[in-house]
């Protein structure tokens, strides 16, 4: 193996797959690491991927096995300790083979298959090896140094697409430690058969549904969501917490996974399931004051390791804003190799690349919703609650105390009450206009 | 074979800590533990032990003396550990590679 490369990067997630797809297609000498034994095998997400990039640069995808089944409906419940109330969405007229680029999916399959593609176009992938530092010359950074025998390997530039934990760009200085407001991301991937989930589901063929759980029953009152994802033959069911709140609790992670499993409406979905595989990660949700230094002499920060994920209940998404800082970079990365020209400056246009483009900017945005959460906990603590309450006065048939129904227009009333008496009208507008206002 | 749909009635299996992990494939460096308490001394005037809370794994275990156990041999490597202890007394490094959780699905 020559010890010099046009570029090293550091991960062989789909950031990193799709920076050294980019560059080998450009004719640069590309080298990539993964610690795991093969690329996937480290990793773990909810998992949804969004594939508009995948189209792009591989529009067979579909079909060739690394995707699990696309997502048809999107349904959000908000779940009370004993009763849920739920608001599907279902979009049966997208048309195939894309649909509506969201497709469930499994990362020990995903990775792998991607960082095939930048085998095929060229790149070296080396596996089982663990990259601790960067060199340097001077400021400079000027390749990175594995932990085996000899394991120096110079580069014009580093990519560090090391992930969450990113300990890369934080050795180089780019970036801190992680703060508390970092999400745990708990999973169990199930097993059940394909016919069982379709029927359980309500799905044909190769339809899938995402369902995202909010409220106090999914991760016992913290600001947290839970999932249900449909794989092709198993289901991916776990939650996300920030660190700070599970530290509070005070209860196991994995005992809240499986408090949300034997939630009274989960278990139902879950009937016969067996587990295959735990698995936990963190998912880097920065505030601005975290975001790594994306650029130096040298080197970028791409993917998960520079904090672009928008981890907002709605909306679930990394790996497609990854990839494309994997391409940003490549790009900058390629005009900089025509140039000779390695510096900060000279790699600055991937920074403003990145600024313009709706990973940076999504993210930004819902790190703004999130950064209010923490400072209105009643969004998650107490409102999810108090609706479920109200849905359940309008909605009970029989009062205890009657012996006839009561009058609709009492129900009416009586959940009219409830929302200005317990809930306050005044104090809940003011929490949706600071919503509103974080949104804008 | 057609499935049978009564066979999957029963209620979902719930895993204690031990049996999730025996779902996982681990292979443990036994030459080099990768997580390490920095000084325990620390760790004995650490009132809140986060770190016993917030381990996926529940590796981290507050010994009568004060003093912190970790099981690293059981380490699923996501960082919480290391973010959450409020002195920054545990030295977290990669297992070397090949080493660690492998997850076959993720």
């Amino acid at each position: 193996m020559s010890d010099r490369f046009d570029v090293a990067i550091v991960g062989a997630g789909p950031g990193a797959s799709m920076a050294a797809y980019c560059l080998a297609k450009a004719g640069l000498s590309v080298i990539m690491f993964e610690r795991g034994d093969v690329p996937g095998s480290k990793a773990m997400f909810g998992g949804v991927l969004y594939t508009p990039i995948l189209e792009q640069f591989f529009p067979d995808f579909v079909t060739a096995g690394c995707v699990e089944r696309h997502v048809i409906e999107k349904r959000f419940c908000l779940l009370s300790d004993s009763n849920e109330i739920a608001i599907g969405f279902r979009f049966l007229d997208f048309e195939p083979p894309y649909y509506n680029h969201s497709f469930t999916g499994l990362r020990a399959r995903f990775d792998r298959w991607l960082a095939g593609k930048a085998e095929e176009a060229g790149a070296l992938l080396v596996t089982a090896t663990v990259v601790d530092e960067v060199c340097r010359e001077g400021e400079r950074i000027v390749g990175v140094r594995a932990r085996r025998e000899g394991g120096e390997v110079r580069a014009n530039v580093v990519i560090a697409a090391d992930g969450a934990n990113s300990l890369l760009a934080k050795q180089a200085g780019l970036r801190k430690e992680l703060p508390l407001t970092v999400i745990l991301g708990v999973k169990e991937v199930v097993s059940l058969p394909r016919e069982i989930i379709e029927d359980r589901f309500n799905l044909e063929g190769n339809e899938g549904v995402a369902i995202e759980y909010l409220g106090g029953g999914a991760v016992k009152g913290l600001m947290g969501a839970a999932f249900i994802y449909t794989n092709t033959d198993t289901l991916s069911v776990g939650y996300g917490c920030p660190l700070h709140a599970l530290r509070d609790l005070k209860e196991q992670p994995h005992d809240l996974l499986n408090h949300f499993k034997q939630h009274p409406s989960v278990r139902r979905l879950l009937r016969g399931t067996t587990p295959e595989e735990y698995s936990a990660h963190l998912i880097p949700e920065l505030g601005p004051q975290d975001m790594p230094r994306l650029v130096t002499d040298g080197m970028l920060v791409i993917g998960g390791a520079a904090g672009l994920i928008n981890a907002n209940p709605i909306f679930h998404e990394g790996t497609n804003m990854a990839m494309a800082s994997g391409i940003l970079a490549a790009r900058a990365i390629i005009e900089a190799h025509k140039r000779g020209d390695f510096s900060a400056a000279a790699l600055g246009s991937y920074e403003g690349a990145l600024r313009n483009s709706f990973a940076w900017q999504d993210m930004a945005r819902y790190q703004r919703l999130t950064r209010m959460a923490e400072t209105h906990p009643q969004l998650f603590a107490k409102y999810p609650y108090e609706f479920a309450r109200m849905a359940k006065l309008l909605m009970t048939v029989k009062a205890a105390d009657t012996d006839f129904q009561i009058p609709k227009r009492q129900l009416e009333l009586d959940v009219l009450d409830h929302l200005l008496a317990d809930i306050g009208v005044y104090s809940f507008a003011k929490d949706m206009a600071d919503v509103g206002r974080a949104m804008l | 074979m057609a499935v049978n749909v009564a066979d999957y009635l029963g209620p979902p299996k719930i895993l204690s800590r031990d049996d999730k992990l025996a779902l996982d494939s681990i292979r443990v460096n036994e030459a080099d533990p990768h997580l390490k308490i920095i000084d325990q001394q620390v760790c004995a005037k650490c009132d809140a032990k986060p770190c016993t809370v917030t381990c996926p794994v529940d590796n981290y275990h507050a010994e009568a003396d004060g003093h912190t156990t970790i099981y690293w041999d059981s380490c699923i490597e996501c960082g919480t550990c290391r973010v959450i202890c409020p002195y920054a007394n545990i030295s977290w490094k990669y297992p070397a590679g090949g080493f660690g959780v492998s997850y076959r699905y993720g």
